[in-house]
């Protein structure tokens, strides 16, 4: 049967994203050990929301008379956060998004591979798909728990007197991102129908 | 599997070889084997066709269904 190039460029594509994403890994490495030596003069900003204590302002207006603020928006900054932050999140990153990328990776390649061979239905291309599902599902949820993790523990950490400060929360990090579980349950559809191709591909090779 | 298959004694009893039964019949001897060793899923009716004239025999002289 006369394969199509499409694979063999997709293995290559695959080869540089490889690349790429260890060069990252790589740097993100680099960065947190530089800041590390530096005495991390990286300051951490986190938004707030607070209420002013009324005792410690006054409000009035003309117009409207006396006013209060219920709610003001601003920036809490931290000079000095310590090194222990940058380590926590560069290590989160790597194990939370580089090494399933890379393992996603390496699967594409080895399917690619197979088809550019010539014979994409085999078992273990099965076995491959099915991994990608699974592993985009676990990113999905895991990315989504440490998004809500963080956001709590910056809540927890943040305090001031004579304000009461709660965090404003962005939107994008609560909201509950269901992109990547869905696309994980795509996938694991498509191992399903792939698993129906190799036994069509048996079928046919043990047709004489 | 329950059908049985007996090309081994046809091709004994007409003394021939796989290798030219698959020359005759134009299939690759990979693919006679399975039928050989009883590996194959499905025979197709030109293949048992050729493989019957080769051999001179009825398609009941290769296939035989065995209980369980």
């Amino acid at each position: 049967m006369q394969t199509s190039r499409l694979p063999r460029v997709l293995m290559r594509l695959t080869d540089l994203t490889i690349v790429l994403l260890v060069l990252a890994a790589v740097l993100s490495v680099v960065v947190v050990v530089v800041s590390g030596s530096n005495g991390s003069d990286a300051r951490l900003k986190v938004p707030v929301e607070f209420t002013p204590d009324r005792s410690t302002y006054e409000l009035t207006s003309r117009a409207w008379g006396e006013g209060v603020i219920e709610s003001a928006q601003g920036s809490a900054v931290f000079e000095n956060p310590g090194p222990g932050l940058f380590v926590g999140s560069a290590a989160a990153g790597i194990v939370i998004f580089i090494v399933p990328a890379f393992v996603v990776l390496l699967l594409l390649r080895r399917i690619f591979g197979t088809m550019a061979g010539g014979t994409p239905f085999v078992r273990e291309n099965i076995l491959r798909i099915r991994w990608i599902g699974w592993l985009m599902i676990i990113f999905g949820v895991l990315s989504q728990v440490v998004r809500w993790g963080l956001v709590l523990f910056v809540h927890g950490n943040v305090a001031a007197t004579g304000l009461d400060v709660s965090l404003q929360i962005d939107q994008s990090l609560v909201q509950p991102d269901m992109t990547m579980v869905f696309m994980g349950l795509v996938v694991l559809a498509l191992a399903e129908v792939f698993r129906h191709g190799v036994q069509l591909q048996t079928d046919s090779d043990l047709t004489v | 599997m329950s059908i049985e298959v007996s090309l081994d004694r046809v091709l004994l009893e007409r003394k021939m070889t796989l290798t030219e039964l698959a020359e005759r019949v134009g299939i690759t001897l990979a693919n006679l084997s399975i039928l050989k060793t009883g590996k194959a899923r499905a025979v197709r009716f030109s293949t048992l066709e050729a493989i019957c004239r080769e051999l001179d025999c009825q398609p009941g002289d290769l296939l035989r269904y065995r209980e369980g």
